[in-house]
């Protein structure tokens, strides 16, 4: 069973509404040829899906409490605060 | 969603990575044990000493659809949120560099480094990234991390990041990364380039990065497997206290 708990991966689906994939268009090269340029890649597993750069705006999260903080209290705005460990099981870079 | 965000200051902080910001985050939400949990949700008001809502492990625990949430915002902006409140400006950066990385790897986000000693230049760069960063074109596409001192780089000496802006694609357990576009700005340069009839050469240089990122979406399970095999290991700043992420 996947050890990860479910709500995270949907949690930021919606919230950092992560745009889908970028579509490729005629003029870009195709994934499989770009991944297969630049091997030395860590972390590519031949047979993931590979993603590209967002395409949609997304939400712009202030990584720090003082940095937010003092941007909310400048600007009189309530703070939306969500918290998250980038380490899944002691394994980082994966929420 | 995202449009709804707008209103607000969003904040994340990495859990277990600060003692201080552990504390705060313990009083948004904490377990019935009271202890901090790997992951809390909550709207605080700007002034950040009280709670709007209710809060709770996630958004999911306190509404019980996206859209109640959505509307939970709206409402929650209309309130709270002054007709000529000024607009959030301040560059949304991450604390450093380690943990930019993760998070970058973590959100499959190119991550954008700014690098600069010099005092004044530096806040001379961050005005026209922070310009960029809200720039409807760039919004929440990027995250950033700010390096002024040569303390910042160690145990990433390898990306061999220079003075200036680079983006970054960082490396699937956030070990390190990959320089995709680099811009040596120079400040009064940008500011002329601001002309519209002109390229901006860091919208130039943030759009090679974008272009050129690509990363493995792998799945969770391949991420740990091959993790654990490589014997890659995350140590937190503080205590792990959730009951459910104690190794």
């Amino acid at each position: 069973m996947d050890p990860r708990p479910l709500l995270l991966p949907a949690l930021f689906a919606a919230l950092a509404a992560l745009p889908a994939p970028a579509q490729r268009d005629s003029e870009q090269r195709d994934s499989a040829q770009r991944e297969a340029e630049r091997p030395e890649r860590g972390g590519t597993p031949e047979s993931a899906e590979v993603l590209e750069a967002p395409t949609e705006p997304g939400i712009a999260w202030f990584g720090s409490w003082d940095a937010g903080l003092a941007e909310a209290r400048r600007t009189g705005r309530p703070i939306l605060i969500m918290s998250a460990t980038p380490q899944c099981h002691g394994v980082p870079g994966m929420w | 969603m995202v449009a709804a965000s707008r209103a607000f200051v969003c904040l994340r902080p990495q859990t277990y990575e600060s003692a201080e910001e552990a504390e705060v985050l313990s009083w948004v939400y904490a377990g019935r044990d009271g202890a901090l949990r790997n992951t809390s949700f909550g709207v605080l008001s700007a002034d950040g000493e009280r709670k709007l809502t209710r809060s709770g492990r996630s958004p999911s625990m306190v509404y019980e659809t996206p859209g109640a949430f959505v509307a939970a915002l709206v409402a929650l902006a209309e309130e709270h949120v002054a007709d000529d409140a000024p607009a959030i400006r301040a560059l949304p950066a991450l604390p450093d560099l380690r943990i930019a990385l993760t998070v970058a790897a973590a959100d499959l986000r190119p991550l954008v480094v700014l690098r600069e000693a010099d005092p004044e230049r530096l806040e001379e760069l961050r005005a026209l990234l922070r310009d960029a960063a809200w720039s409807d074109e760039f919004v929440g596409r990027f995250r950033y991390v700010v390096l002024d001192d040569e303390a910042d780089l160690e145990g990433f000496e390898a990306l061999e990041l220079k003075p200036g802006i680079s983006v970054v694609q960082a490396e699937a357990f956030g070990r390190g990364g990959e320089v995709l576009a680099h811009v040596a700005l120079d400040p009064a340069d940008a500011r002329e380039d601001r002309d519209p009839a002109k390229e901006s050469p860091l919208a130039a240089t943030l759009r090679a990065g974008l272009d050129a990122f690509a990363v493995a979406n792998t799945s969770v399970r391949d991420h740990l497997r091959r993790g654990r095999r490589e014997g890659i290991e995350w140590v937190p700043a503080v205590e792990v206290t959730d009951p459910g992420r104690r190794r």
